[in-house]
């Protein structure tokens, strides 16, 4: 009878066991969330700061246009995403890896020249919202000259995680991607130059 | 009794002591070079920039840090050039110590007691009547010895300034080029300022300087998985990144190369996008499991707790 209390009181802990690790993980992806909406507004904040003083490694007689990207913390930036629709503006690093991922939406290939790619981290800070854009919505890059690229929402797709090619190869002038609730596929948002 | 013993422990410790000094002095010792050279008193500075193993060159600790493909016997006489070129803008640059140094007399200079290995010769560059005499940077292999003939290439000084140009070439590794590369660009050896290429300015910078300087490039951390050259041909610099396959783990050393990084190139995880998702789906699953497990002990409990109830 004994042994038979003792089982049944180990399914009542090992329930409890999930239901904690369930909690804990819930509250880490909430903390979590807001420290990356901290860090972008600390990215944000730096930016005009750094503009000011003229990008790090600018040289004397070099225009701003020969100098796209500013650096911020040892990060270099190649601007700001804006979109009027979200009430949201983003920093984006040059180039990514899942560090800076952590910190801001960063640029996975192309640049403002054709086939701009950003990869954002689906944080409801980052590119959590990117499922409310709809077409004809607005988005805005400004490089880190202050040179602002306009450009209209066109369509949004779901990419599986290996369509590199079909991701950056589209021929759009950008594209935005983050990865859904599930983390299993990826929201594509494609736009056009206005 | 005792001291003999003493004596003995000291003979052999100095004996030791006495092979332990003579080890690198007999190492350093065999080699010779005889650079043959037309100006009479320009200095030559000679760096040893690897030691020759089973697997190619292994570079010495002051050019362990340049990811500069070494020529082998095989390689083109360009391959040479384009590595002495690079090495001597880093030499310029960071300035380490010569392993020897001699002026020209009577139409050459001699260095002996060189340990054999790869070596990098600069000779200095001397202005005279409107006319700078650049001696090329030589790599040489030293062994047993060797002599080699250093030509000065001649620039007339002009009155009007010099524009100078630096492009970017890439060459392989598309998915892990950088956005943006700096080169350091040295006056007469100095570092005079550093310039960011990148897309937007077409990979190019071009800058103006007046005459009579030696001009050199040195590319600032060399993107992870690269090999730099830098090649000068007239007032044009072109400084090349080549895509080194990374290596097999295991596998010996490219011979005549430097171990290329194994770091993942950009844009490339494992043939996937990034992962830009935080872990939710596991919450809904391990609440459901949880529960329905303490389910399972709530009912069995009061199952046990009914049936003893009973009996």
């Amino acid at each position: 009878m004994k042994h038979k209390a003792k089982y049944n009181s180990i399914w009542t802990s090992i329930g409890l066991l999930l239901i904690a690790a369930a909690l804990l993980l819930c509250a880490y992806n909430i903390w979590d969330n807001g420290r990356a909406a901290a860090s972008v507004q600390g990215v944000l904040a730096a930016l005009p700061e750094t503009d000011a003083a003229g990008s790090t490694e600018e040289q004397p007689g070099e225009g701003a246009s020969e100098m796209p990207t500013v650096l911020i913390d040892g990060n270099e930036y190649i601007g700001t995403l804006d979109f009027p629709t979200l009430g949201l503006t983003l920093p984006v690093m040059a180039d990514w890896d899942y560090d800076k991922l952590k910190i801001a939406p960063c640029r996975y290939a192309g640049t403002t020249a054709g086939n701009l790619v950003i990869a954002g981290h689906n944080y409801r800070s980052h590119f959590g919202p990117l499922d409310n854009l709809r077409p004809g919505d607005e988005v805005i890059f400004t490089d880190a000259a202050g040179n602002v690229f306009a450009y209209q929402v066109a369509e949004t797709e779901v990419l599986q995680p290996t369509a590199i090619e079909k991701m950056t190869g589209g021929g759009w002038d950008l594209t935005l991607f983050t990865c859904t609730l599930s983390g299993q596929t990826r929201l594509t948002v494609r736009c056009t130059r206005q | 009794m005792r001291n003999t013993n003493k004596r003995n422990l000291s003979a052999l410790l100095a004996l030791v002591l006495a092979l332990l000094l003579a080890l690198p002095a007999m190492a350093a010792g065999s080699a010779g070079l005889t650079i043959y050279h037309e100006r009479e008193n320009v200095r030559f500075d000679l760096y040893h920039v690897a030691v020759a193993s089973d697997s190619g060159w292994q570079p010495t600790d002051d050019f362990a840090a340049y990811p500069v493909t070494l020529p082998d016997e095989d390689s083109p006489a360009a391959d040479w050039r384009a590595a002495a070129e690079t090495l001597a803008a880093y030499v310029a640059q960071d300035a380490p110590t010569p392993a020897a140094s001699g002026r020209v007399a009577s139409g050459s200079v001699q260095f002996g007691a060189l340990e054999e290995g790869l070596y990098l010769a600069i000779g200095e560059t001397v202005q005279q009547n409107n006319t700078l005499y650049i001696p090329v940077p030589v790599l040489i292999h030293v062994h047993g010895d060797t002599a080699v003939t250093i030509k000065a290439e001649e620039t007339a000084v002009t009155p009007e300034p010099v524009e100078y140009t630096v492009a970017k070439v890439w060459q392989g590794g598309e998915n892990a080029r950088p956005l943006s590369v700096t080169v350091q660009l040295l006056c007469d050896g100095q570092p005079d300022r550093t310039v960011t290429l990148n897309a937007l300015n077409g990979w190019r910078y071009t800058w103006t300087s007046e005459p009579g300087h030696l001009w050199q490039v040195a590319e600032q951390n060399v993107p992870d998985g690269f090999a730099v050259a830098v090649e000068q041909d007239g007032l044009a610099f072109t400084v090349t990144n080549t895509w080194q396959e990374p290596q097999q783990p295991g596998s010996p050393d490219q011979p005549g190369s430097t171990p290329a990084p194994g770091t993942p190139p950009m844009g490339q995880a494992g043939g996937t996008l990034p992962q830009t998702g935080q872990l939710w789906w596991p919450v809904p699953l391990l609440l459901a499991l949880g529960m329905a497990c303490v389910g399972i002990g709530q009912f069995r409990a009061h199952r046990k707790h009914k049936h003893d109830h009973e009996a």
